[in-house]
């Protein structure tokens, strides 16, 4: 076989063999109790996407050196069948996060698009928010790497000034804290774990704790900006009702679960948030010394990918 | 310009949630600052920027998006929008709307809105938390007197 075309299905397989197993973990710590603790959103991140991460950074800073320096040149070998069904399932992976992710950059994109024509700016709590005239009462943050707040002018006049002012500081939250961004790389991540319910119970509370995060940072625990939000979620959540009845086409009732605990949330006395079990700082030293720790070990390295070569033949 | 053989094409809004690409969104623009139908030739004079051919193929994909109305004009085709601007970008987004809070799309779509979308509303449900906003407001002005 070409050195080229074992290459790739070396980096593939390896991909595809870190990412099922770091799948399998992230798994049975999650059902082994993590589920049922409170944990705040950076951990719930970090675990939806340790097995996309973390495969990639194995493979790029241990096998590709370790596999480079220790094969030798012009050899050619053939591989195992269990090298190319691991490459196959890799391949397969990744290009449905790559259709995933472009699917969910073009509908912001085109959301965007369309808004960009119509309705007007408005500066609400020091950002600009793009208001549209549509019957839905929509207010969001749309768009991954630079997004933009929308909002309908059905939102602004059912709220008053300093409710409007608190549903954009909430969007604004979800803007510095880059949410989008993370979505699209929950959305993009291409591992074993996307196949798996624990994958969509991990996003949803991710999204879960991510707005509530957004609450706390944008009512800076003020009691009255806290009232102000969870009387917008209300009157947004009845607009949603209205909308509803105005067009019948329209199947999206409103998460009455969601808005509850955020309302009662809001109105009960600020609590801390989780305390934060991995912090970024953490997580980049990890990535950064895994290399380096690495490198002794390259020639083990090589022998475990020959392994995996022949493995079957 | 008459429209003597105006072509008859479906009521429904084809278009929708499929979203305007920038030159399709220019070339409406121009049609609805003029207000009549208009031919290639005339809509290619104002972007000279452009291949004839490139305004005659956004034009046609405009067509089959349901958004402009075509007549024969002579040996072309003038064209003319079919909803005013204000309607048509407002049903543009609002489709997006629709398509983007959709259950199955929940999953794949980089939004984070206000309120998800996807339960039930429970007006008695909404009326009691309404009700709670209300008594922790009146507490909170009793306490600042």
């Amino acid at each position: 076989m070409n050195s080229a075309v074992m290459l790739g299905l070396v980096l593939l397989g390896t991909y595809g063999l870190t990412a099922l197993v770091l799948s399998g973990l992230v798994v049975l710590v999650w059902n082994a109790g993590l589920k049922q603790k409170a944990v705040g959103s950076t951990e719930l991140l970090v675990l939806r996407l340790l097995p996309a991460a973390g495969g990639l950074l194995v493979v790029l800073t241990v096998v590709l050196p370790a596999f480079l320096s220790h094969e030798p040149h012009q050899q050619r070998e053939a591989a195992g069948p269990v090298l190319v069904v691991l490459a196959a399932l890799s391949f397969l992976a990744l290009a449905l996060g790559g259709w995933r992710s472009w699917q969910a950059f073009r509908t912001a994109r085109s959301l965007l698009g369309n808004c960009g024509p119509a309705g007007r700016w408005v500066v609400a709590g020091g950002q600009k928010v793009k208001v549209v005239n549509v019957p839905e009462p929509f207010v969001a943050v749309v768009g991954g790497w630079r997004p933009r707040i929308v909002a309908t002018e059905c939102v602004i006049s059912a709220c008053s000034e300093e409710e409007f002012q608190q549903v954009i500081a909430h969007e604004a939250a979800h803007v510095s804290a880059r949410d989008n961004l993370k979505q699209l790389l929950v959305i993009a991540s291409p591992d074993a774990l996307s196949w798996t319910r624990v994958a969509a119970d991990l996003t949803r509370r991710w999204r879960a704790a991510a707005e509530l995060e957004a609450d706390q940072r944008a009512t800076e625990n003020d009691p009255r900006k806290r009232v102000a939000l969870a009387a917008a979620l209300i009157k947004v959540a009845r607009a949603w009702g209205a909308a509803q009845r105005v067009r019948p086409v329209l199947s999206m009732p409103v998460a009455s679960d969601d808005v509850e605990a955020r309302v009662r949330k809001l109105l009960a006395p600020p609590d801390p948030l989780p305390p934060k079990l991995v912090s970024a700082k953490a997580v980049a030293w990890c990535a950064l010394l895994i290399p380096v720790a690495a490198l002794p070990l390259y020639s083990c390295v090589h022998k475990l990918v020959e392994a995996l070569v022949r493995l079957g033949l | 310009m008459r429209h003597p053989q105006r072509e008859k094409v479906g009521i429904t809004f084809r278009g929708r949630g499929s979203g305007l690409g920038p030159l399709e969104t220019r070339l409406l623009e121009l049609l609805w600052v003029e207000k009549c139908a208009l031919t290639v030739r005339y809509l290619h004079m104002a972007f000279p920027d452009l291949a004839y051919t490139t305004v005659m193929t956004t034009l046609d994909r405009l067509y089959r998006k349901g958004l402009v109305l075509r007549h024969k004009h002579g040996r072309a085709f003038a064209y003319q929008p079919r909803y005013a601007r204000d309607r048509l970008l407002s049903e543009l987004i609002s489709g997006h709307v629709t398509d983007l809070l959709g259950v199955s799309r929940e999953s794949t779509v980089v939004l984070s809105t206000l309120v998800r979308a996807v339960g039930r509303t429970d007006t008695a449900l909404l009326d009691e938390l309404d009700a709670l906003v209300q008594a922790e407001r009146s507490r909170l002005k009793l306490g600042e007197k």
